[in-house]
């Protein structure tokens, strides 16, 4: 009986040839969606479960309010350096921790093989306690887990080793790293990690023994709560120990331990632990991220909208089974006439839809697979075809396929198995078999998504244009930033400036600690003279060379620039002096105060500049000092000519004649400017995708549904012209319905989206406004794209003879 | 007795009156027995047709068939009865397209849950006694009309039936096919199947044993 049912339903399938095609295809988008979209979801779920007995393990992280008052708490993934060894002193009832800092927040260090010429510059340099086996699961190649015990040693990724050492064995060699001051650090590598092993939060390059000089010794000797969280505490706890139980002594270990010091300064802070195996996907809010996140939210939209497009897809099969029942109606009347139950059309009818989705699958596979690298650009991932065929996935498609079949034919297969027997026979037309009205509910929704994905569209484009064009405040085109990140490099800055003012092409050189485009991450806390420096005012704090305000173009209101003989001087923005409460007229001269390592420091402002954006567009524009550097940790120039190749390569050339060992890494302000809005960049780019599928998908099933209503219609149509209908008229009569529907779903569609975007933009600081034309427009877009779909179709029959369509009936 | 009608009664509901279908319909109907309905059209004769096949209800009175009150069963029984003992043979022949002559005679008897090896020795004699075992693989457009309405007839005959309900069968053919197709009918009759059969013309009638006439739903 099956092979009965599959043999009748590929007949049918192959007989209503635009039918199938609009359906499959249609499904086929859905599913390779789906299939897309499941594979990024699975790529991103199920992070550091490898580890042993994952849901004992924790990181323990801060929230901390350093304002002084009752401020807000920020959120940190961080604590302090003490916090760990402390918790492991205080509460047996934890088994082991362990401490990971990220070495290169600030500096990337170059790496070199000891001896060698040249070294690399190499990020995710991390430094851990010796401790880091016992908590986590590191596939070791060489060397074993005692390879972090001793003082002055790492170990490498096999990826860094390879390319460190090639073939050769790197295990007791010895390698240089250069930091950003100093003599560079000589370390033993004791062993080589797979990093390919599992996936996790922690994504190192190389791992240093926190047992070294430098960094790590003073990671070891801080002893001080409250600031330093840049140390990332892990936590595993003994078999059987309730993590909530734990987490309800943290507030007074804290106060045993460190009460009085966060007091004396003013410093709120709170313990939180939280599962490892949570912090890929449920870290939304909680800043200073060891490495990128994702967000479980994304997830949520992409699987909606997934599922949205497959649903269009299984509208379109609802719509044109539904409408063309007429024509299976003589078959169902027959079949039961020959004694089929309901049951058995049913699931003959169920066949037809399960056999359709089935195919869509199998075409699916392929297609996602040659999608792969496209996925990889937008969701910065790295899939490969393997990863199709994993069980998860390969079970959750045959769900789909399932799923998809069954929800497009069930409606379908109850109305077509319930006409009337008498009826059907009898060639009474079933008119408006299945539910009309339910028909066009179903068209409204394909037009509501449509629309409200164009809107979306539109608005994330405004909101990324926005971003792109807006006037930052400084000129971040044909500006360079050149990474002077050792110590020679930076010794050198005065005698590269004035080697490289003398290549044509480059009119300004200056010097930044942090570049324009990079997060600025110090801060100093600041008071007037004469004030409580309880009351000091958090700002930040950026270091910068002669010549600032020429090279960059931020627009001076008063005072002047920093001059190289400048000690503490400073220039403010507005925010500033709003957040001190200084008048602008009387702010030169104004004497500022700010805690140093000896005693209080005076600051005199020199210049006042205008607020420009320093930070993302999300954030508003903070309190900003620039205080004189002279040996700066990265260069900046202002180039003139449009030349930029023989400039770089100019430039170049005098590096390595002046540079020993150092690479040449350049970035142009404008690209790096435009790498902070790259999240928007991609959800834009996601959302694009979609909305085309989505509107392709609705186009193709309107064609469908036009053609069909134009068949019905065509005796009425032929009748019409008989007696005078005009071209114009009948096209009227076919397409008029549609209108309607576009205008209800523009309706329907239009607060959703504007809800939607609305919430969207609420992250920016800085926003465009959401114009009524927008959902005009989108509207206009879709009405625009049912009249081409519909208007073809209709203006076929209605220029048909009239002749040929009476006479055939 | 195969089957008996007792006053019965149907109407539709237009506007405020109804209008009669049938009107007091009494019929008996012996096993073996072959009549003929006829009359004017829409005089009900269709509708006494699918009423006696039970693919059309009525309002009102008594209708028995092999002494089940067929009145009082649900849908889902009558389907059952007239399953079992009932085949239908269609003026327009009602095959189904997309299946092969072979394949149109095997359906009712997927729907009976007969077994395969079993559908198969029907089907192929069944192909034999109609003598069209060379065209069971040709699909119904390939087929004249006259050989259509034989696979027709062949399908009503595959679920052995006690009684076969014909709708005009002759009413697209020419006269020739029509004159096979009523002999068959004869020769089905003599075998002992009862059949009656709706017809306009006077000579079809005639090869039945008793004739019905209609006139307004009801009998004269």
């Amino acid at each position: 009986m099956f092979k009965n049912y599959l043999k009748i339903a590929w007949r049918n399938l192959v007989k209503d040839k635009m039918q199938t095609f609009i359906n499959l295809l249609g499904l086929t988008i859905g599913t390779v969606s789906c299939l897309c979209i499941m594979l990024y979801v699975f790529d991103q779920m199920g992070y550091d479960q490898y580890h042993q007995d994952p849901a004992s393990i924790f990181r323990v992280r801060s929230e901390v309010d350093g304002s002084g008052a009752n401020g807000e708490f920020n959120s940190l993934a961080t604590t302090s350096p003490p916090v760990a060894f402390d918790l492991k002193e205080d509460f047996p009832e934890l088994e082991q921790v362990t401490r990971v800092v990220k070495v290169d927040i600030f500096n990337v260090d170059i790496i070199k093989v000891s001896g060698a010429e040249n070294g690399f510059y190499e990020s995710r340099a991390y430094l851990a306690d010796s401790t880091l086996f016992e908590v986590f699961n590191f596939k070791l190649l060489a060397g074993d887990k005692k390879a972090l015990n001793e003082p002055s040693t790492l170990i490498l990724s096999s990826q860094l080793a390879k390319k460190m050492f090639g073939e050769t064995d790197p295990v007791n060699k010895v390698v240089e790293i250069s930091g950003y001051s100093g003599e560079p650090n000589k370390l033993t590598v004791k062993g080589v990690f797979d990093e390919n092993y599992g996936k996790s939060h922690l994504n190192p390059n190389y791992i240093i023994s926190m047992d070294t000089p430098g960094l790590g010794a003073y990671v070891k000797e801080n002893n001080t709560y409250g600031g330093n969280n840049y140390v990332y505490t892990y936590a595993k706890l003994k078999k059987g120990t309730d993590p909530s139980e734990l987490a309800a002594k943290l507030p007074s270990f804290l106060e045993s331990r460190a009460g009085n010091q966060l007091s004396e300064r003013g410093i709120r802070m709170k313990l939180v632990l939280q599962n490892i195996q949570d912090i890929h996907l449920y870290s939304k809010g909680i800043a200073s991220q060891i490495e990128k996140v994702s967000d479980i939210q994304y997830l949520y939209i992409l699987g909606i909208l997934a599922f949205f497009i497959q649903l269009v897809a299984c509208i379109n099969f609802i719509n044109l089974s539904t409408a063309r029942a007429n024509k299976r109606g003589k078959e169902i009347g027959i079949r039961k006439v020959a004694g089929a139950e309901k049951s058995s059309l049913v699931f003959q009818f169920l066949s037809e839809s399960l056999l359709l989705s089935f195919f869509s699958i199998l075409i699916s596979i392929p297609i996602t697979i040659s999608l792969l690298p496209i996925i990889n650009e937008i969701s910065d991932s790295a899939l490969t075809y393997p990863d199709i065929f994993q069980l998860p996935i390969l079970i959750s498609l045959l769900s789909l396929g399932a799923i998809t079949g069954i929800l497009a034919g069930i409606y379908p297969a109850m109305v077509l198995s319930s006409l009337e027997t008498i009826k059907v026979l009898k060639k009474e037309t079933v008119k408006g078999s299945g539910n009309g009205t339910l028909r066009r509910a179903l068209v409204v929704f394909q037009f509501v998504l449509s629309i409200a994905l164009i809107s979306i569209v539109l608005i994330i484009w405004q909101q990324f244009n926005f971003t792109q064009k807006k006037n930052l405040g400084f000129q971040k085109q044909n500006l360079i930033s050149l990474e002077l990140n050792t110590e020679d490099a930076r010794n050198n800055y005065e005698s590269l400036k004035s080697q490289y003012l003398n290549i044509s092409g480059i009119s300004e050189i200056t010097g930044n600690w942090f570049s324009p485009y990079e997060n600025i991450n110090a801060s100093r806390e600041l008071y007037l003279k004469g004030q409580n420096p309880e009351n000091a005012i958090g700002t930040n704090i950026n270091f910068i060379s002669e010549d600032y305000i020429r090279t960059t173009g931020v627009s001076l209101l008063q005072g002047r620039d920093l001059k190289e003989t400048d000690e503490n001087q400073l220039l403010v923005n507005l925010a500033t002096l709003k957040a001190m409460n200084i008048e602008k007229d009387k702010a030169l001269g104004t004497i500022v105060l700010g805690e140093g390592n000896e005693g209080p420091v005076e600051y005199e402002i020199v210049g006042i500049l205008d607020d420009f954006h320093f930070a993302s567009l999300k954030n508003p524009i903070e309190p900003l000092v620039l205080i004189k550097m002279n040996n700066p940790r990265r260069m900046l120039l202002r180039l003139e000519s449009a030349n930029m190749g023989a400039i770089l390569a100019n430039m170049k050339q005098v590096w390595k004649a002046t540079i020993e060992g150092t690479p040449f890494m350049h970035s142009f302000v404008d690209t790096e400017v435009e790498q902070m809005y790259e999240e928007e960049k991609r959800i834009g780019k996601i959302a694009v995708f979609f909305t085309i599928l989505a509107i392709l998908i609705s186009a193709l099933g309107l064609f469908g549904l036009v053609s069909y209503t134009a068949e019905q219609k065509k005796k009425e149509i032929g009748i019409r012209k008989v007696l005078g209908a005009s071209v114009q008229s009948v096209v009227q009569l076919l397409t008029k319905d549609f209108v309607k529907l576009v205008l209800l779903a523009l309706l329907i569609a239009t607060p959703i989206a504007y809800l939607f975007t609305n919430r969207w933009l609420q992250d920016f600081t800085y926003r465009i406004d959401i114009h009524w034309w927008v959902f005009a427009l989108a509207g206009a877009i879709a009405m625009l794209i049912t009249l081409l779909t519909v208007g073809a179709q209709s203006i076929k029959s209605a220029i048909a003879n009239p002749a040929t369509s009476l006479r055939t009936e | 007795m195969l089957l008996e009608l007792k006053n019965v009664f149907k109407w539709v509901q237009s506007s405020s009156n109804p209008v009669f279908l049938l009107k007091d319909i009494n019929l008996q109907v012996r096993e073996g027995e072959f009549i003929s309905i006829m009359g004017p059209s829409g005089s009900g004769k269709s509708t006494l047709l699918n009423v006696i096949g039970m693919l059309d209800g009525f309002n009102e009175g008594e209708y028995n068939f092999m002494h089940e009150s067929v009145h009082s069963l649900k849908e889902k029984q009558r389907a059952n009865l007239y399953k079992e003992y009932i085949g239908f043979v269609f003026q327009a022949y009602h095959l189904l397209d997309d299946l092969t002559v072979e394949e149109n005679l095997e359906m009712p008897l997927l729907y009976k849950k007969v077994k395969s090896g079993e559908r198969k020795a029907r089907v192929a004699d069944m192909l034999d006694r109609f003598r069209i075992v060379g065209k069971k693989d040709l699909f119904p457009a390939q087929l004249s009309g006259g050989q259509q309405q034989l696979v027709g007839v062949a399908r009503a005959l595959i679920g052995n039936p006690k009684l076969i309900l014909a709708d005009e069968p002759t009413g697209n053919l020419n006269s020739k096919q029509g004159e096979e197709i009523m002999d068959l009918f004869k020769q089905l009759n003599e075998e002992g199947v009862t059949i009656i059969q709706v017809t306009h013309s006077e000579k079809n009638a005639a090869y039945g044993q008793r004739i019905i006439n209609l006139l307004d739903g009801r009998m004269v």
